[in-house]
């Protein structure tokens, strides 16, 4: 699910930025979407997709040594997080025979074997065309969407993601045909 | 998996969906629906794109892959109707992240809708023929798109 949170940061201008008031405003707001922007993502607040509005700046303060003015800068901010038991629907990206891998924006989706019962693998000539199906007919290949419930997050602090794991087993979750909006 | 979860951190178990407990980060912060995010992304990726020439104006991956998934997700499209769903949904005393389940999973039926959003029946809230109206008026905000 997408929230809007507020939050709060210190942001640093360096001296070489820093020129009348606007200027330096500027300045500011610039490193706070870069920073927000290399930070990604978060154990706290999942993915950061943008931030949206300034809702209050501090007074400036001058660091010793470097010269560099801080604020602590009060904004709202969109952001991707799963919550568990969420059901949603997500792109899968990959088949594999341990299970498949879901994309939802920038976080992925893992569901293992054990949580798609019913579904079967077979290979396929590629990656691409490898493929899991029911006896219902069901079929998810890469590219096809379904909705799953999520069942576990982790944070994992390496490589700095929300490790998801998914699953199909429940009322109404599995393959889903979704009416294609023109993409742009 | 245990041996994964053993080299990481904790996993996060105190928050469930199912329970709208959505974590104490979370209970201030707004709910959005996919189409909702659809429309501020896009008028954000116009204003970039308008700005291509600024190196601040680069536009992060998660951006663009959220931008990505959400137009492919949302099931409305113009402003006025997700506006309306807002409406409609919130009218009927839903927690906000309810709000945002239905208007992104559009459920058709009674049952689709209680078993995509457990809470719904909790409490007392809401019984089968409140849920049936509040369904059968999104079907006709989307019709009248």
């Amino acid at each position: 699910m997408f929230f809007e949170v507020e939050m709060r940061r210190l942001v640093v201008v360096e001296p070489r930025e820093l020129g009348d008031a606007l200027h330096t405003k500027r300045a500011m707001i610039r490193r706070l979407i870069q920073d927000v922007d290399a930070e990604q993502c978060s154990e706290q607040h999942g993915y950061y997709v943008t931030v949206t509005t300034l809702e209050d700046v501090s007074e400036g303060k001058v660091r010793g040594g470097t010269g560099s003015v801080v604020f602590w800068v009060d904004f709202k901010c969109i952001v991707l997080r799963l919550i568990r038991n969420e059901v949603m629907e997500a792109e899968v990206a990959e088949v594999m025979y341990n299970g498949f891998l879901a994309a939802c924006g920038p976080a992925k989706i893992f569901v293992p074997r054990k949580q798609m019962d019913g579904f079967e693998f077979r290979a396929g000539p590629s990656l691409e065309f490898n493929q899991w199906s029911d006896s219902n007919g069901l079929l998810i290949t890469p590219k096809c969407f379904v909705r799953l419930k999520i069942v576990a997050v982790r944070w994992e602090p390496k490589g700095r993601i929300l490790q998801t794991v998914g699953s199909l087993n429940g009322d109404l979750l599995g393959p889903v045909k979704i009416q294609k909006n023109p993409v742009l | 998996m245990a041996a994964a979860r053993a080299s990481g951190g904790a996993p996060l178990e105190e928050e469930d969906a199912s329970e709208l407990k959505l974590g104490e980060d979370f209970v201030k912060a707004k709910c959005l629906m996919n189409a909702e995010v659809s429309l501020v992304l896009q008028r954000k990726y116009e204003q970039l794109q308008q700005l291509a020439d600024d190196p601040s104006a680069q536009i992060s991956q998660v951006f663009e892959k959220s931008l990505q998934y959400v137009r492919r997700f949302s099931r409305y499209q113009n402003p006025d109707a997700v506006k309306q769903v807002r409406e409609v949904l919130t009218r009927n005393q839903l927690h906000e992240f309810e709000v945002c389940v239905i208007g992104n999973l559009c459920p058709e039926t009674v049952e689709e809708a209680k078993a995509l959003v457990p809470s719904i029946t909790k409490r007392g809230r809401m019984d089968d023929e409140k849920i049936e109206t509040m369904l059968t008026d999104l079907a006709t905000i989307k019709k009248f798109e």
